[in-house]
């Protein structure tokens, strides 16, 4: 890292001319200057313009702001791509924090003009609109994107294409805000503090350098700048703010202190005693907790009191230990917390969350139902989804619902007297007599066949096995006789059955069954049956697997609240019964519960009175030390780097947290290889290369390493690359005329910007960015060339590269040139009959319609074309270029002809053949442009760095408050130089050469003034 | 097998040597090992910066320019790829890494007194 004397502010130069928002001498002699960022650095603000100057600084962030809302809003997450940053999170609540800040700072800034405005109404909308934005908007946004969207909105909503109610200036003012915000917040997570520690923390809030400040005059080290000789110490802090956030400043002190005092032996063991005392009171709540015998509660409370009150004895400075509130009163303030946590109806009578006190009268009703059903419904189906509710209800009232099992009988219905005696077709009393003629027919058999047949005819009507022994007696087939045949034995019965006796009583039990199973009467009418059918039926034809209800003798409960074993007869209003009264005792209150049929256990209920925080505080923070410590920045730097050890490690695993004495010995370790680490960088920095060409490489290659890298390269040098450029069908379509390519060999080589707009006038726009854009990406190497085995392209020398850089300077130059030239020949210049504020709003709309789309060009070149970026980053340039041209000159406004100049004029005629001659170059300085980030801001803020405004002299009284130069270039001059946004503003002389100089805005595009103009010598620049 | 192979095999036991000194100047001895561990990853980290320290200063400047530029053309290529392959050519190179790793732990130890 370098020195603060020598050291960029921010990784990305984005300061908008004259800007004195970083210290003077960070801005000179930069070596670690980010590559494609070659601005020139401006003189810092002097005297009297600097409220102007921070004017058109807001503007050029303004500008920045519109590029970057216009990106998100095609790429998403813009932020993330352009800065690498991996910890979202950290970003956006960084970015949320810095715009807060800084808006508030800014609220306060309005606020305090009030006393002195001339426009109060204004500024008091403006305020209150600010406000709003910061209160209701940014605080509802998730992200970086969406605050910038939410910004955008907002300002879109009261600008003047909405409502209009905020001043320009305010718009400006925040939208610089949120670029502020985001260069802040960039510097926080993107690692550039690392290098440029003094830097970041300079540029941070004041409030947050001002906690800084705080916290290093805590350890008796002045302010940042009073350190800034220590980069490991500034490096130390700059992660920490990073990491944990600016308001840890506080913790990290004390734990720095304690660091230190640990060292001392006396306070090491005082700290001990402190913490072992702690840790045995906190050891002796936790087994008060647990207990739960009162005896030995009522113990521990007393050993707990002496402990608390002899901690407070040792250590009354730091910080008393309250009793704690550890008795049986129930807090009258937690009674809500109780209710809600423990005695809802549901929790108190245990029931499924789910059941509602409607549903619960419901679900009673039904399961009355099922208990009792009317014959003839009962049947096999029914009673298995009965006690499928039935269960099903048993689980979420979380009761046994007893009748559950009663309903464990089932029952089987058997149709017919026939299928208990297992006889088919045995329905009716008339069917006996049938099935007996039918087994011994009267009719003698014909042969042994026909026997057979018979027995098979029995078997298959009636399911009735017959033996030829039981037909024939042991005689032939011709010896049958059908009064011999025992029938009833054949059918299983015993001889004299009645059956029609039988078959009533077989009614009989199915009948019983229909009305409810009944044990003693099923038993009973079974016992009749087997009586007259002389056989023992089995029991499970008729109930299978039958068991003695458990409670057969209770009755179903009569209502809802007596089956959930609640004395209330109104769940409603079981909820106000079980609301504890003020200070009522837990005791109390559980044995009035249970009165209502509710039972709370008491340690449950009262559990949350116990609170741990205050000890465990104490705990975690340890003894503080009192003194205060003299340290070096070195020793601070140490101890910060071992907090920052602790604070890693801790969350790679809480177990690894480090002691005191770890911290600090890691810290040494950490510091002594920042040192190692400096000195190897420094010790390469002398020999780094940020750009490659075949000369450079073979320079400083080995013979051996410089021909394996030339096989893998192929060296171009730029007339090489003009001609495959200009052969490039690409480029130049097929239909283009074999002129252009010829003229792009001349343009190559222009050594001035006139020879170089004699060709260029006859090329595109799209012609001309493209083959910069095609050149930049072999000067930086991130091109192959497919006609040379997809080598890797390298120019053969930095002659060649410059050449590369000088046609892109002439490219932009004379686009930009071309442009606005056309604009200004449709648009006209006027003078007369506008106003100051109708001024301020052409510019704003200009501007940000200009900035709008150059924002989309830097859309175009970072998505969705597999082309390089810069080639991209350039055709959106030209495109963005027409567009602005094409809505300026669509543009009816302010700037209407019938208020300019008469045509012809000689002043207007002189003033363009100035601007003809002089070119604009407000992006010439573009240079390498690697940094996407870089290029974006580098883009709009160049572009926008002086709003200036000329205006013709004769107009001045109609321009209320601007001033003029001096009094003697009036007399000769028909035009003066003024700017917009001040009033009774002087723009001196001084002040042109001071911080404007040379560059300026005209009509929302940058024109360069001539020098004459800025030296003073005012007649024949742009006289009449 | 080559210097620079040898060099890498060489690490494991420049390390052990490395820490022990550490643990002693220190007095790391009576930390737990969780604390211990912790402090061993920084003092890696320490030790290969010192390595490197170490490589850097046995090139001359012809060589560390070609190693940058080296570096700047192969960007798959690490510090300590490059570093380690260039320097373990160099026959005062155990010596350097000796001085340096010396050197880091005279630091250290300064630095530790002045905190007492």
């Amino acid at each position: 890292m370098t020195t603060p004397n020598n050291q960029g502010s921010n990784p990305v130069n984005t300061q908008p001319a004259g800007t004195n928002q970083t210290p003077a001498s960070a801005q000179v002699n930069n070596p670690q200057k980010p590559i494609g960022v070659y601005r020139p650095v401006d003189t810092p603000a002097q005297g009297d313009y600097s409220s102007e100057v921070d004017t058109l600084a807001n503007i050029a962030k303004s500008a920045a702001f519109e590029a970057m809302n216009k990106t998100m809003k095609t790429s998403g997450g813009f932020y993330l791509e352009f800065a690498k940053i991996k910890d979202q999170e950290t970003f956006n609540t960084n970015f949320a924090s810095q715009f807060t800040e800084l808006t508030s700072s800014f609220t306060a800034s309005l606020e305090s003009q009030l006393a002195s405005s001339s426009a109060v109404d204004q500024l008091k909308e403006d305020i209150r609109l600010v406000k709003e934005l910061l209160e209701t908007h940014i605080s509802s946004a998730n992200n970086t994107d969406d605050m910038f969207n939410e910004i955008d909105t907002f300002l879109y909503t009261h600008g003047p294409s909405g409502s209009d109610d905020i001043s320009p200036q305010t718009i400006f003012k925040i939208k610089s805000l949120a670029v502020t915000a985001l260069q802040n917040t960039y510097s926080c997570v993107d690692g550039q503090v690392v290098k440029n520690a003094y830097g970041y923390l300079t540029n941070l809030s004041a409030h947050d350098q001002d906690e800084i400040n705080k916290f290093l005059q805590s350890i008796n080290l002045g302010d940042i700048d009073d350190v800034s000789h220590c980069d490991p110490l500034l490096e130390a802090i700059a992660t920490l703010v990073m990491g944990a956030g600016i308001s840890e400043l506080p913790n990290v002190e004390t734990l720095v202190k304690k660091l230190f005092a640990e060292q001392d032996p006396k306070f090491a063991a005082e700290s001990r005693k402190y913490n072992d005392a702690l840790s045995a009171m906190r050891m002796q709540l936790d087994e008060y907790v647990k207990q739960t015998d009162k005896g030995e509660q009522a113990k521990i409370k007393v050993k707990l009191d002496a402990a608390i009150s002899s901690f407070n004895s040792l250590f009354p400075p730091v910080a008393p230990v309250t009793p704690l509130d550890i008795n049986t009163l129930i807090d009258n303030s937690a009674s809500t917390n109780i209710i809600a946590a423990e005695t809802s109806p549901q929790k108190a009578l245990q029931l499924d969350p789910s059941v509602s006190f409607p549903q619960l009268t419901t679900l009673y009703n039904q399961l009355k139902a099922e208990a009792y059903p009317a014959p003839p419904v009962i049947d096999q189906a029914r009673l298995e989804a009965a006690i499928k509710a039935m269960e099903s209800a048993s689980k979420r009232f979380n009761r046994s619902l007893y009748f559950v099992d009663s309903m464990q009988v089932k029952l089987h219905y058997p149709k017919s007297i026939g299928d208990v005696l297992g006889v088919k077709n045995l329905e009716n009393k008339s069917d006996f007599n049938t099935l007996k003629d039918f087994i011994a027919p009267n009719t003698p058999f014909k042969s042994d066949q026909d026997v057979n047949n018979h027995i098979g005819k029995v078997s298959g009507k009636y399911g009735i096995t017959i033996t030829r022994q039981q037909l024939l007696g042991g005689g032939s087939w011709d010896q049958y006789d059908s009064d011999k045949v025992n029938v009833d034995e054949i059918i299983g019965l015993k001889p004299g059955v009645d059956f029609p006796t039988a078959h009533t009583q077989f009614d009989n039990i199915i009948t019983s069954l229909s009305s409810g199973f009944k044990p003693t009467t099923f038993k009973s009418a079974l016992s009749l049956f087997n009586r007259s059918v002389q056989k023992t039926v089995d029991t499970n034809l008729f109930v299978e697997e039958v068991t003695t209800p458990r409670m057969a003798a209770s009755r179903f409960p009569a209502n809802e609240f007596e089956l959930l074993g609640v004395t209330v007869t109104d769940l409603v209003d079981l909820q106000g019964k079980l609301t504890p009264a003020a200070s009522e005792d837990v005791s109390t209150y559980v044995t009035r519960c249970s009165r209502f049929g509710v039972a709370f256990d008491p340690d449950v209920i009262s559990a949350p009175k116990i609170d741990f925080s205050d000890i465990d505080s104490l705990i975690k923070k340890g003894l503080e030390p009192t003194q205060t410590i003299n340290i070096t920045p070195d020793q601070a730097a140490m101890s910060l780097m071992g907090i920052i050890n602790n604070i890693h490690a801790c969350k790679l695993d809480p177990s690894y947290k480090l002691s005191p004495e770890a911290m600090l010995k890691s810290g040494v370790l950490s510091f002594v290889q920042n040192n190692v680490r400096r000195e190897f960088d420094n010790l390469r920095q002398k020999f780094q290369t940020q750009e490659l060409n075949k000369k450079q490489v073979k320079k400083n290659l080995s013979r051996r390493a410089f021909k394996r890298l030339e096989k893998e390269t192929y060296f171009i040098d730029y007339k090489e690359a003009i001609l495959s450029l200009a052969v490039d069908y690409n480029i130049f379509a097929a239909s283009s005329n074999t002129a252009l390519k010829n003229q792009l060999e001349k343009l190559a080589y222009a050594d001035k910007i006139e020879d170089f707009e004699a060709q260029a006038k006859n090329m595109t726009d799209q012609q001309l960015l493209t083959v910069c854009a095609e050149l930049n990406s072999f000067a930086e190497g991130n091109r192959k060339s497919e006609r040379h085995d997809d080598k890797n392209i390298m120019f053969k020398s930095d002659k060649d590269i410059a050449q590369v850089r000088r046609f892109n300077s002439f490219a932009i130059d004379f686009i930009e040139k071309r442009a606005t030239t056309k604009i200004i020949k449709k648009a006209k210049l006027e003078s007369s009959g506008f106003n100051r504020v109708d001024k301020l709003r052409s510019l704003s709309s200009i501007t940000s319609k200009r900035m709008s789309k150059l924002a989309s060009i830097v859309d175009r070149a970072y998505t969705g074309s597999q082309k390089p970026a810069n080639y991209r980053f350039m055709l959106g340039v030209k495109q963005e270029l027409d567009e602005c041209n094409k809505n300026i000159r669509n543009k009816l406004s302010w700037w209407s002809t019938e208020r300019s100049f008469s045509a012809g004029s000689n002043a207007k005629r002189k003033l363009e053949e100035q601007i003809s001659k002089r070119g604009f170059s407000a992006i010439s300085k573009h240079g390498n442009l690697i940094s996407n980030y870089g290029r974006v801001l580098t883009t709009v803020s160049d572009l926008l760095t002086s709003p200036i405004w000329l205006t013709r002299k004769g107009f001045k009284p109609t321009m209320s408050g601007i001033g003029y130069t001096a009094s003697s270039l009036w007399k000769g001059a028909s035009w003066c130089c003024t700017t917009p946004f001040k009033t009774g503003y002087d723009l001196t002389v001084k002040a042109f050469n001071k911080g404007l100089y040379g560059t300026g805005w005209l009509m929302g595009l940058p024109i360069r003034f001539p020098y004459n103009v800025v030296t003073g010598t005012w007649k024949g620049a742009v006289a009449a | 097998m080559s210097n620079f192979s040898r060099m890498l095999m060489e690490m494991p036991k420049y390390f052990e040597e490395y820490y022990n000194q550490v643990v002693e100047k220190l007095e790391l001895e009576n930390l737990t090992s969780e604390e211990q561990l912790v402090i061993s990853q920084i003092c890696d980290d320490l030790f290969t910066d010192a390595i490197l320290l170490a490589c850097a200063k046995v090139l001359n400047d012809d060589e560390l320019s070609e190693i940058e530029t080296f570096i700047a053309s192969h960007p798959d290529c690490t510090l300590r790829d490059a570093y380690f392959a260039a320097a373990s050519h160099k026959d005062t190179i155990d010596e350097q890494i000796q001085l340096e790793m010396q050197k880091s732990v005279v630091e250290i130890e300064k630095h530790y007194q002045s905190l007492k």
